[in-house]
């Protein structure tokens, strides 16, 4: 079991990270996660495949994160509603699975705004719209694009049985997979 | 129980009386058969549905009426349009669903993701199941009850009140009708839930009142 100091040094030191989360922990740790990359990054693109832009942001700001330094993606609040109120600090995609507006979004953001990481939650969304090979693709698209902008990035997903085929598949992508 | 009916600034509290609580939970039964016949009909098999369970809650503790709280969910979720205030949704593990997909096309096939077809497939049974179950509560309340087509979501089901909190406000107090379905021979296996703002429930008491003098 990995703590929360040595993973914000993995981060550091590695262009391309994968945190694979317990799945009964999930909620309490991935809150722990952005709160270490607010304290050690400027700004952060958030692309949120599995939470609502509105509900995400004021959970931050009631665990005291600085929310001015997120860029946020929400992949999700589209599939509930049709036109959501407009926000500066966000861009709403689709679909968890609408993958070109999801890279179209993140260069965006990239271009104005010239974040020092990346971080997408959670790839297990990904996985139940998207077959493992389309999963594996993306990252390598999404990990060739940060290398290329000189922009860590910083994959979650859970260690359920489904993720194992796509956790393996990290390993040759990412520059590195953390258990917790 | 308490019962809080908002009419402009003031806001009254009464109790549920045992009585009213026991007419809501048999008018929460009437359209299960409905909703049973239908998912049978679907699947060709026998779907038992549970008797519902009446919960006070809010949008923000809705997370823990849920069986499938600790894993990723699939929801087929609806907004009530006319006749009443809240959200209807199905809520099961993304395997029930992918179940559901494979009996719906009689297919053996070990797909692991949704496409776009099967996602249609779920929004066809969430059409199924809410028109057969609101139907019936329509007629029982005398009004139409519509609900916007069905979306269908994804999320961990820890996070599963965001969801619901898009419609009805934060920690707003609900009454939550819940049922467990479960499709004969398969793996098939979730939550029905019907979540109703305290607002709603003030005509559908009325009209049980009314129905028992």
């Amino acid at each position: 079991m990995i703590s929360l100091s040595d993973l914000k040094n993995d981060l550091l030191k590695n262009r391309t990270t994968c945190i694979v989360f317990p799945v009964k922990d999930y909620p309490i740790l991935i809150n722990d996660l952005v709160k270490t990359l607010s304290e050690n990054y400027g700004k952060i693109i958030y692309v949120s495949l599995n939470r609502l832009y509105n509900p995400l942001k004021r959970k931050m700001q009631q665990d005291k994160i600085d929310t001015s330094k997120f860029l946020f993606v929400d992949c999700v609040t589209r599939t509930a509603v049709a036109q959501p109120e407009e926000h500066d600090d966000c861009i709403y995609v689709s679909a968890p699975n609408a993958l070109t507006e999801i890279s179209i979004a993140i260069t965006k953001i990239i271009q104005t705004h010239y974040p020092e990481i990346l971080i997408i939650d959670s790839l297990s969304t990904l996985l139940i719209y998207e077959s493992q090979m389309s999963a594996s693709q993306f990252i390598h698209s999404i990990s060739n694009k940060m290398n290329a902008f000189g922009v860590n990035a910083c994959f979650t997903i859970l260690n359920g049985e489904k993720e194992q085929p796509l956790i393996k598949d990290m390993n040759l992508l990412l520059d590195k997979v953390i258990i917790l | 129980m308490k019962l809080i009916d908002t009419k402009k600034s003031e806001t009254k509290i009464r109790d549920i009386t045992p009585l009213e609580l026991d007419a809501l939970r048999e008018t929460a039964n009437i359209g299960t058969g409905n909703a049973a016949f239908a998912l049978s009909n679907i699947f060709k098999r026998q779907v038992t549905i549970s008797l519902p369970v009446l919960t006070v809650s809010t949008t923000d503790d809705i997370s823990n009426v849920i069986t499938n709280q600790n894993e990723m969910v699939v929801g087929i979720y609806s907004k009530i349009t006319e006749g009443m205030e809240g959200n209807i949704l199905t809520l099961m593990p993304i395997n029930a669903a992918m179940e559901i997909v494979r009996a719906f096309f009689k297919d053996n096939a070990d797909n692991k993701s949704l496409s776009e077809k099967d996602k249609q497939v779920l929004q066809k049974l969430g059409v199924s199941i809410y028109s057969s179950y609101l139907t019936s509560i329509a007629k029982f309340l005398k009004k139409r009850v519509l609900f916007s087509p069905p979306s269908i979501i994804s999320t961990h089901g820890n996070s599963i009140h965001e969801f619901l909190q898009i419609h009805l406000g934060n920690n707003e107090k609900i009454i939550v009708i819940k049922l467990n379905f479960e499709v004969g021979k398969t793996k098939i296996k979730g939550d029905f839930l019907l979540l109703l703002t305290y607002n709603s429930i003030t005509p559908l008491l009325a009209n049980i009142d009314k129905k028992m003098s």
